[in-house]
């Protein structure tokens, strides 16, 4: 069974029986579990994650391939919603990013039945995981690389400079990248066997980078230089350079090996093995032709011609012209010199009799003068014959390497049957050609670190801009194309791959901040989702919110945090978060709890928690209200009544808290009342005495009855003799009376009579 | 400024205490990795001078070479170095953790990357005083040796549960807990004396528990800056009425313990959060910090501390120094200074560990 990448069916589940294993709802956790509470842990067994032409889950009964995904926080069961008793589902839903990395949404939902598609907004637990680890040696590869980009970034900010100056800026950084992939590969190397894929892997981008530096690079830089210096000619460095890469990767490209024990004695003349390898070392430009000639010269058994004959050849390919820079014309003269002597050498043996000795030294003497037929002729690779025509043709520019390249494919094509070339290969063939889009597009399959940082570079040095790109991964999937901004496009492809993993998230959003026109909107979609378990971590997300000016995500997030800390009943860090998030609505649900516990309760030691919490005008009312009440028992229990009042009536008068609290409010002025009878002064004004009569009487005759009876029932369970209170009733009945009392009091005596002993 | 691979995000750095190496040329010390799922460890490393000549730059150099790893259950979230080799952390999984660092005469070696130089880091304790509830731990976010103690100092642990845990190593399992030292939960701790100890709660607040006086807590935070929140704590040794608090917003204020109305000093080297803050153990009033911002800044606070001088005050007269390596802007989550080589070193996210030498 296959499901498509773009919807995945919600899963919806209860915890109120096993499920049946037939389907994808093998996502739900079991509650047979033995961590029966931990239903985090989510078994995938016959999931399979595809990576063919379009990726897709594929469901395998049979598939022997398991994967636990740990959920990170862990799923934390809502204490508020019996799931057994409500025909509510809690919802389920994977959905593949881009990445092939699953996104898991969990939240609680309507019954199936009812449940219509929604966006993907994000709910109360958002998990996100990939399937793919990145190795530590990866991982401190891809931090110091980051180190490079950021430089780059630096050279390109920097508008005061010079152009030249910012290209050879750029040059540094683009060959520090190449240092930091040599580095890594060597590291590889030496952790032998167990790192072989990643080496490959290393080694590939390193060829691929050291070329495109030789071919594009290092001519910008030198363009610059040159309209700097006016003008120097710099002609012969393409083909030093890329005989130095030829040196330093053609063996792997196509590989030749030879024992060089086979020609210890040889009979040179006769041996057309011998002569076929020196013919390939010297048409590949190695150093090892010499080694083999050396090998054939000590032979003492040959004769004189022969030995004087390969002294000849080895004293050529030895005084080779190497290209040196600001010698145009010496080394052109010289070049020539080298070249006419060859010429000269091999009309000498054309008129030689013996057919097949001489035939090879002339052979040898056609791949050193870079005869084209000749060396394609007697190549095994276009990679080969194109290195060869290279290193002998050392005056040549970059047109023409583009052209000699399209020759070479064209004897050794791509689309020819049983010749389907390697990815490597292609790629290479694609950047002689100077299709860069192309080249780049095709190093995904290499890996996603070149694509991105190549086209960075690129972009910097003005090689690429917008196109019309289409991953050709996707060609089959998707046939629309539009103008992307090919760098932006692979930094945020490279990166999003690291917002699923554990402990690369944090790259991921550092680069996303580079890519100016969609880097914010990827951090906003993706920073809601990483999971965080500690405030440490918390912190962090939270700061790139800030970085990023996303205040929005940043309330999403703390909401997250504090609905967490509501569920684990730390109501001060929720109370902090949904401040903090400005979400009222959450914060009443924790003032109703604080109002419940204390009228159940009788308890005030929740309400000291407030004492941690920082207050001010603009703090919510909810908020407010509790940290009040809290004072008003404070100032009662200091004594300071007066201030007590006007505490409590400003809570009546607010009428903020619900109708249900509201008989405790209204009783918690009868001790007011007895004190100021106790010691026959008045406290309470006579608008105080209207106020509370007003309650008391919505409250026991109008339209709060209901509420109140309710909220009286919950405090009779606490209001015993043995816990110091008196009956609930009574305490009503008292507060009538007490009420009335006081309003003959402050009739008689006047409300001024506060007396002085209340000392506020 | 140097840097090292740290084989991972390190949480925490800490040199161990000097009588510890034998060579003082070679110093000891200790990282300690989070974020990294089931993968965090705890490693030693050794660091050795390469004396003038034998490097390039003319200028002293360090080699810094990891020398014991081991696992860690959780996210490292406090380390601390005692006497006799014994490496405190604190685990995101509400673990106190105690290991023994101990040199040893055979010395295999599996990993090319790892020179192993006669060292064995050993588990000797392992107990959770941190959770939510019966089945959720809290992380235990810090922990304080009491000052000036003997072998067997009582040793302080906080956690994200808000509760303060206080016990001897020798019996951890006799220990006096303050179940709601902070409701909202403690970020971190310090101990200036043997009789005070501070808190930062998530909320953002400090707390002064002053043993000699049971009961509530003394609560101070900045008053002109009521809005921002401190995060970590330094306690000056050598003057101990004196810690330093970093906050939130990148600021670091100098607080006198004897007058908590406010801060005696404010400088403000980084532009967001202060990770880690560290007193300089020999010069008065010079203190390192690290920062969100991938930043390591040096501030001079003229020695005597007194008199209110305004932030801008510091960052004109260039009392304020901040060091950066190669443009980096990835989070420095932890510092540590040796006097003895004047090494000062750094680890955070970038996976790298970053050195440099200060007089």
């Amino acid at each position: 069974m296959s499901i498509s990448n773009n919807r995945l069916p919600d899963v919806p589940f209860t915890f109120q029986s096993e499920r049946s294993h037939s389907d994808l709802e093998d996502f739900i956790p079991t509650p047979s579990s033995p961590r029966n509470n931990d239903v985090g842990v989510f078994r995938l067994s016959q999931i399979i994650i595809s990576d063919n032409e379009e990726p897709f889950i594929e469901y395998s009964e049979s598939s022997d391939e398991k994967q636990l995904v740990y959920l990170n926080p862990p799923y934390i069961q809502e204490n508020d919603v019996d799931w057994s008793e409500t025909n509510k589902t809690l919802g389920v839903k994977f959905k593949p990013n881009s990445r092939n990395n699953l996104i898991c949404y969990l939240m609680g939902k309507a019954p199936q039945e009812e449940y219509e598609e929604k966006d993907d907004r994000p709910d109360d637990q958002v998990y996100e995981f990939s399937p793919f680890d990145v190795n530590n040696n990866r991982a401190a590869f891809y931090n110091e690389s980051f180190m490079r980009i950021l430089k780059a970034v630096e050279c390109d900010k920097e508008q005061k400079n010079p152009r030249v100056l910012t290209i050879t800026n750029l040059s540094k950084v683009y060959w520090d990248y190449a240092k930091i992939l040599e580095n890594h590969v060597e590291k590889l190397k030496s952790q032998g066997k167990r790192t072989y894929t990643e080496l490959n892997t290393f080694q590939n981008i390193l060829i691929i980078w050291e070329l495109c530096g030789i071919i594009y690079i290092n001519p910008k830089k030198e363009y610059h230089e040159e309209l700097s210096r006016i003008f120097q000619n710099s002609y012969g460095r393409l083909s030093k350079e890329l005989t130095d890469w030829s040196n330093k990767y053609l063996h792997l490209l196509d590989p030749f090996e030879f024992d060089e024990t086979n020609f210890i004695e040889v009979n040179i003349q006769n041996d057309d093995d011998f002569w076929r390898c020196l013919r390939k070392l010297v048409l590949r430009g190695s150093p090892r032709a010499i080694d083999l000639l050396d090998l054939a010269l000590n032979n003492e058994d040959e004769d004189g011609f022969v030995v004087e004959y390969l002294m000849q050849i080895k004293q050529m390919i030895f005084s080779r012209p190497q290209y040196r820079q600001k010698e145009f014309d010496k080394f052109s003269n010289f070049f020539r010199e080298w070249s006419d002597k060859i010429k000269g050498f091999k009309n000498e043996l054309l008129s030689q009799r013996n057919e097949n000795f001489p035939g090879n030294i002339i052979s040898i003497c056609d791949i050193l003068l870079g005869d084209t037929e000749f060396i394609l002729e007697n190549s095994s690779s276009w990679i080969e014959a194109l290195m060869s025509m290279v290193i002998s043709h050392p005056l040549w520019d970059v047109q023409v390497l583009s052209e000699k390249a399209r020759e070479c494919l064209y004897r050794w094509p791509f689309n020819k049957e049983n010749n389907e070339p390697k990815t490597l290969d292609k790629i290479i063939a694609l950047f002689f050609h100077r299709d860069l889009e192309q080249g780049i597009k095709y190093c995904e399959d290499i890996d996603e670190w070149l694509v991105a940082h190549l086209s960075d570079m690129f972009k910097k040095f003005e090689l690429i801009g917008k196109i019309r790109f289409q991953s050709h991964r996707h060609i089959k999937t998707n046939g629309s194309t539009t103008d992307v901004d090919i760098r932006e496009f692979s930094l945020l492809n490279f990166a999003e791959s690291f917002v699923s993993h554990h402990s690369l998230w944090q790259l991921a959003f550092k680069y996303f901040e580079l890519c100016e026109t969609y880097g914010k909107s990827y951090i906003a979609e993706h920073i809601v989702r990483i999971p965080f378990d500690n405030e440490r971590k918390l912190s962090k997300i939270l700061n790139i919110c800030k970085h990023n000016g996303l205040d929005f995500q940043a309330k999403t997030i703390l909401r997250i945090a504090g609905k967490r800390c509501l569920q684990e009943k730390r109501y001060v860090s929720s109370i902090k978060y949904f401040m903090d998030a400005g979400d009222t609505a959450s914060l009443e649900v924790i003032f109703r709890i604080f109002l419940d516990y204390y009228t159940d309760t009788g308890d005030l030691s929740m309400f000291n928690q407030l004492e941690s919490v920082q207050l001010d005008e603009s703090s919510p009312d909810s908020m407010k209200f509790l940290s009040r009440y809290r004072q008003f028992h404070e100032l009662m229990q200091s004594r300071f009544y007066q201030k007590a009042r006007i505490y409590i009536m400003e809570l009546i008068r607010s009428q903020i808290a619900p109708t249900t609290f509201l008989p405790v409010l209204v009783l918690n002025t009868l001790p007011l009342f007895r004190v100021a009878q106790q010691n026959n002064t008045v406290i309470l004004t006579n608008a105080d005495n209207f106020e509370i009569l007003r309650n008391l009487y919505n409250l026991v005759h109008g339209m709060y009855q209901d509420e109140c009876v309710n909220c009286l029932e919950r405090m009779r369970s606490w209001h015993t003799y043995t816990n110091g209170y008196a009956d609930i009733d009574e305490k009503l009945s008292v507060l009538w009376t007490a009420v009335n009392n006081n309003q003959l009091v402050v009739y008689k005596y006047g409300e001024a009579s506060s007396s002085c002993w209340i000392s506020d | 400024m140097g840097s090292v691979n740290a084989y991972g995000k390190i949480s925490k750095v800490r040199f161990a205490k000097p009588s510890q190496t034998f060579d003082n040329k070679k110093i000891l010390f200790a990282t300690g990795t989070w974020d990294e799922e089931r993968n965090n460890t705890l490693m030693l490393w050794g660091s050795k001078e390469i004396p003038l000549g034998l490097n390039n730059n003319h200028e002293s150099s360090f080699e810094l070479y990891p020398v014991a790893k081991v696992n860690h259950k959780g996210d490292i979230m406090e380390m601390r170095f005692i006497d006799d080799n014994i490496l405190l952390t604190s685990s995101s999984e509400g673990y106190f953790n105690a290991f023994k660092c101990l040199p040893y005469i055979t010395s295999e070696q599996e990993d090319s990357d790892f020179r192993i130089e006669n060292y064995q880091i050993e588990h000797i304790i392992a107990h959770q005083f941190h959770h939510f509830s019966e089945n959720k731990s809290a992380p235990a976010t810090g922990i304080a040796i009491e000052p000036n103690s003997g072998n067997d100092p009582e040793i302080v642990s906080v956690g994200e549960d808000g509760r303060l845990v206080l016990f001897n190593l020798s019996k951890e399992m006799q220990c006096q807990i303050v179940d709601s030292a902070d409701v909202s939960g403690i970020k971190t701790v310090a101990w200036p004396s043997t009789d005070l100890i501070i808190t930062i709660g998530i909320s953002g607040q400090l707390k002064l528990f002053d043993r000699r006086k049971p009961g509530n807590p003394s609560i101070f935070y900045d008053l002109s800056r009521p809005r921002d929140t401190f995060n970590c704590l330094a306690v000056n040794s050598s003057q101990v009425n004196q810690i330093a608090a970093g906050s939130s917003e990148g600021f670091v204020t100098i607080w006198d313990i004897k007058n908590l109305e406010e801060p005696v000093k404010r400088a403000r080297p980084h532009d967001i959060h202060v990770n880690e803050l560290i007193f300089h153990p020999h010069r008065p009033g010079f203190l390192f910090s690290c920062s969100e911002d991938g930043t390591i800044g040096i501030m001079d606070f003229g020695g005597s501390i007194g008199g209110n001088v305004r932030s801008e005050m510091y960052r004109e007269n260039g009392l304020i120094r901040r060091y950066c390596h190669e443009g980096n802007d990835i989070a420095i989550n932890s510092i540590d200074y040796n006097s003895q080589n004047k090494l000062l070193i750094g680890g955070g996210d970038g996976r790298n560990l970053l050195w440099t030498q200060f007089e």
